[in-house]
């Protein structure tokens, strides 16, 4: 199967360096603190965030910081083929990879000896579930108010006969690996790399370019999301 | 850029201005580097005092407070006896907590003198 055509398209019709389709919405719940919703290309993904509230586990307290916990979960139909638990050994994996980069990017000294639990469910999966994910969490998080240092921003990019290619498919990630990382798009640091499959080390660094650029434009898409949302709340605020 | 009826908005992690003598950041930012930085999304409002500006950012509505040493509450008792009451916290200051948080006051600490003694 081609993954990139010789006229230089994919399967979907996109170039090697385009994204799939970012839809975002924010605050969709009025039970959490933060809620939002958003799809990226077929790839679908809830997300809300309750907190800071007391600490349940006491043992688990940190009196100086923030602990912050997440479940993903997905439902039945996600995949093709049907899943038979909503939480496994991968979603498990994936929340304490997805806790570990809020770790970074929330100020957790800002709520000493509190928790923030960020709860996700995967509607639908095709490939760059960890970095929907991802973003997802920050647009609750924001939603949420709070603090963070920066946006985080995910994207996946890959590579296919020496060709980077930017948010795969997940027939794509089927004949190669799938890099996926989160960035702090202000800061331009990344917070958090994960690679599936193998890739070869002279090609990380351009694959990690590729990367490092769709983050920014998925950062823009969100941005201009909050931006519109926070307007429509100000305009409704000052009416009052 | 003023925006939202007049208001200049930001979000996480947008850089506001240099943090010098006359510019100090409030609540809702961060500084890193010599800059004020936005850590969340809401209305920058300036305080100025005596040649002193005090940049904070205000998300508006609900803000999400945390109980602090020194903090007045307000809350509801929801047990009595004999050494102490059990009471969720409610309220912080002015603003409505999400979630109620637990909270004891002991029957010791309700005094002017020798509060620390049983």
């Amino acid at each position: 199967m081609e993954v990139v055509s010789p006229e230089g398209l994919r399967q979907d019709g996109r170039t090697v360096s385009c994204l799939r389709k970012i839809s975002c919405r924010l605050g969709l719940y009025d039970q959490p603190n933060g809620s939002s919703y958003i799809e990226m290309g077929n790839t679908k993904i809830l997300a809300a965030v309750y907190g800071p509230h007391e600490v349940k586990n006491l043992k688990k307290q940190q009196l100086d910081e923030v602990i912050i916990q997440c479940e993903v979960s997905r439902i039945a139909a996600s995949q093709g083929e049907r899943v038979k638990r909503p939480r496994d050994q991968r979603t498990r994996a994936m929340s304490q990879q997805i806790a570990s980069v809020f770790e970074g990017a929330i100020r957790k000294s800002k709520y000493p000896g509190s928790q923030i639990d960020i709860y996700i469910q995967v509607l639908q999966s095709d490939g760059g579930v960890l970095s929907a994910c991802i973003n997802a969490s920050t647009l609750a998080l924001i939603h949420a108010g709070v603090e963070l240092k920066d946006y985080v921003a995910s994207c996946t990019a890959s590579i296919c006969r020496g060709e980077p290619i930017l948010d795969v498919s997940y027939v794509e990630t089927q004949s190669s690996c799938e890099l996926t990382i989160a960035v702090l798009p202000n800061k331009e640091t990344i917070c958090s790399l994960h690679i599936s499959n193998t890739l070869h080390q002279t090609q990380l660094d351009e694959v990690l370019k590729i990367a490092m650029d769709g983050c920014q434009s998925v950062y823009k898409e969100m941005h201009a999301v909050v931006r519109e949302y926070m307007r429509n709340q100000h305009a409704i605020m000052t009416h009052v | 850029m003023p925006e939202g009826n007049g208001h200049l908005l930001c979000v996480p992690g947008e850089r506001l201005c240099e943090s010098n003598e006359t510019f100090i950041g409030g609540e809702g930012t961060y500084t890193l580097n010599g800059y004020i930085f936005a850590s969340v999304a809401g209305k920058v409002e300036q305080d100025v005092r005596d040649k002193i500006t005090l940049i904070k950012v205000s998300r508006g509505g609900e803000t999400s407070v945390m109980p602090e040493v020194g903090s007045i509450i307000t809350g509801r008792v929801l047990s009595v006896n004999q050494l102490q009451a059990n009471i969720s916290i409610l309220a912080v200051g002015e603003n409505m907590l999400h979630t109620p948080f637990q909270g004891t006051l002991k029957k010791v600490n309700v005094r002017q003198h020798e509060i620390d003694r049983w």
